[in-house]
């Protein structure tokens, strides 16, 4: 039951993902795997905190802060995202 | 079970940092119960570590940096992470008498670059032998940082063998340095004496009135001096338990700090307007605090770090009034890392007390006329700082010198024993701001009797939600920009009523680069994001027209004035 659910969040991760940015999009761009978090949608360090404390509730996991420095992109984001729901919930 | 440090010790009397060196404070704390707790960002104690533990603990340690090979004088760069492991080995290089340097660890996304850039320069400003690091960052730093520092994480250098040697240290050697000051391009290092810092200890604990039942609660970073000293240096020193949450926990779940200054009774708390700010939005928003937290014990909130917002912390004392919270508590100051942490503290228990001056007189004469709080249009509130700390004085200076009476806005200088010795090996800078035994704190203020009121902070200083930026920074980061030369640009910060200091660059804009001037400002937003990692409002000012000194340069102070008097005006949009 516990494999189940957990492979369908791995596959609903992207729409997380891009469900919780929506509140983050406070210029209303046009989202893409490419989108910079720091060019684009202009996250500051607070920002950062703020939308990922908002997508640990919704995925359930916790989100190791040493990888910050390689989320350039959205699209990198949900790369890791699904690596993080996959060994967390296997 | 793990169980948190008690408020008071048993019998050890306590003493307000009147202490010669760090280490004497330490192993007078370490007779006593009270230490450090580390708390998770759902308010459940993590760990813990008594003065006692954390005395034996950095004296084993230091056993070991010595066994590795480092001497008295030495630099130790650390990562500044909210851990019993950066605080042990900080206290080790007390012990050993190294000199630790606090790193920020990188908190941002992407922005590696920049980050290894920022970190290889402060590294090198100090010329640390070796930097202690989380293990969790061990692969990161260790492959990108590619300099002759040698990287080591908190548990690897426990296994070298072990010196046991006694270190004797004296008032005036070295007891830190704090990047808390220059730009990413020239870093400066804030060279801090034992002396320098007892001596602030004793004036901070005095100012905010350190008594028996005080118990501090903070989320502040170990690489701002408020972090490092406020709550952590100035707390030790005067045997005073501290409960912490990471500044990521709390930026992740502000309102777990107001939580964990109701779950052991605290006393005293700090943070600049942004975390309070950030409080109010989210207990508007979506999570609440619970209806039983009661912030009634908070005796001390104190307000520092950046331009005090009135509005901000006026609502932060409405919203949660219902909990208790005591609007006299909030306690603005002032303060820098160049004279430890705090140079002036209100007086206990009135709050916060504002002036409301003419916006024509503060301009065209430099004069802090009162005029009435409801007349908004023609007026600037500004927060009083309050009386600067014992055994220091404060001055008010025109740009001549001539030091200026009650109301007279000019440049605040401070004088006594928290001035810093310098920045680190960097004479020249040095004397640029400390003359006989002066220092220029570039902030702008006035003087209503003996009470502080900062009207900006330094002219080159831009200081958003409480992190610095440099102007020079953010202008090279344009000028790096084919066809753009020095000079065509000037950042500061212009203060907006109703959200504070706004970030803003003035570009001279000329037809013969080939732009669209709308291309060319999103491109010089995303240029000034990507280096500085600041977002700045983008003003596109004709050609020839930022101010420049005798000599040629440009004059940043005269840019911002003509913009504000309208001297300079903006292109139109085409």
């Amino acid at each position: 039951m516990k494999a189940e659910l957990g492979s369908d969040k791995s596959s609903n991760v992207r729409k997380v993902v891009l469900e919780v940015l929506k509140d983050f999009n406070k210029k209303g761009i046009v989202i893409s795997d490419s989108t910079s978090f720091v060019g684009d949608l202009e996250f500051d360090s607070l920002l950062v905190m703020e939308f990922i404390s908002e997508l640990e509730d919704q995925l359930d996991v916790s989100v190791p802060i040493n990888i910050l420095p390689d989320i350039e992109t959205v699209g990198i984001l949900i790369v890791n995202a699904k690596r993080i729901v996959r060994e967390e919930h296997g | 079970m793990q169980t948190f440090t008690p408020t008071d010790n048993y019998n050890l009397p306590k003493v307000l940092a009147q202490f010669d060196t760090l280490t004497e404070a330490l192993d007078y704390a370490a007779k006593g119960e009270t230490g450090f707790n580390f708390y998770s960002s759902k308010c459940e104690l993590q760990s813990s570590i008594s003065y006692k533990e954390l005395s034996n603990k950095a004296k084993k340690l230091s056993f070991n940096l010595m066994g590795k090979g480092i001497v008295k004088g030495d630099r130790v760069a650390l990562l500044a992470i909210t851990s019993p492991d950066f605080l042990i080995s900080f206290f080790a290089c007390q012990y050993c008498g190294a000199i630790p340097v606090p790193l920020p660890p990188p908190l941002a996304f992407g922005r590696k670059e920049a980050y290894i850039e920022q970190t290889i320069r402060q590294l090198t400003s100090s010329g640390a032998s070796t930097f202690l690091v989380s293990s969790e960052y061990l692969s990161f730093i260790g492959s990108s940082i590619k300099n002759t520092t040698e990287i080591i994480s908190f548990s690897e250098i426990k296994l070298f063998k072990s010196l046991d040697k006694e270190i004797q240290v004296l008032p005036n050697d070295l007891s830190y340095i704090q990047y808390s000051s220059g730009s990413t391009r020239s870093p400066k290092g804030v060279a801090i004496s034992h002396k320098n810092v007892m001596s602030n200890c004793v004036g901070m604990n005095s100012g905010v009135g350190n008594k028996i039942g005080e118990r501090a609660v903070s989320w502040l970073p170990f690489y701002h001096d408020l972090g490092l000293v406020g709550f952590m240096l100035g707390c030790m020193t005067s045997q005073t338990s501290v409960d912490y949450i990471s500044p990521i926990d709390f930026a992740k779940r502000p309102l777990t700090w107001l939580k964990l200054i109701d779950k052991n009774k605290a006393t005293f708390s700090y943070s600049p307007s942004f975390g309070y700010e950030l409080c109010s939005r989210i207990q508007k928003s979506y999570q609440k605090l619970p209806d039983n937290i009661d912030l009634s014990t908070w005796r001390v909130a104190g307000i520092g770090g950046e331009m005090i917002k009135p509005k901000v912390i006026e609502e932060f004392g409405r919203i949660f009034s219902s909990f208790g919270f005591k609007k006299s508590a909030f306690n603005p100051s002032y303060g820098m890392a160049e004279c430890v942490v705090g140079a002036t503290f209100s007086k206990l228990n009135l709050g916060m007390q504002v002036d409301h001056i003419s916006k024509k007189e503060m301009i065209e004469r430099h004069y802090a006329l009162n005029i009435p709080i409801d007349d908004e249009k023609n007026g600037r509130t500004f927060v009083i700082c309050g009386r600067v700390i014992k055994h220091h004085s404060i001055e008010i200076r025109n740009e001549r010198g001539d030091i200026l009476t009650e109301r007279h806005i000019g440049n605040i200088f401070l004088s006594g024993p928290s001035i810093m010795q310098g920045y680190f090996q960097d004479k020249e800078e040095t004397n640029n701001i400390i003359k006989d035994s002066w220092y220029n704190t570039g902030d702008l203020g006035y003087l209503i009797g003996d009470d502080l009121v900062v009207v900006g902070r330094s002219k080159d200083l831009m200081i958003v939600n409480g992190k610095n930026y440099w102007p020079q920074d953010v202008e090279w980061a344009v000028e790096k920009i084919d066809g753009m030369r020095s000079g065509d640009v000037a950042a500061f910060t212009l203060y907006q009523d109703d959200i504070g200091d706004e970030p803003t660059v003035l570009v001279e804009f000329r037809k013969s680069l080939g732009w669209n001037m709308k291309k060319f400002s999103n491109v010089l937003r995303n240029q000034i994001v990507e280096m500085v990692g600041l977002h700045c409002k983008i003003i596109l000012i004709p050609p020839r027209s930022l101010p420049k000194t005798t000599s040629g340069k440009l004059s940043r102070r005269k840019a911002k004035e003509h913009f504000i008097r309208g001297l300079i005006k903006p292109l139109a949009l085409s």
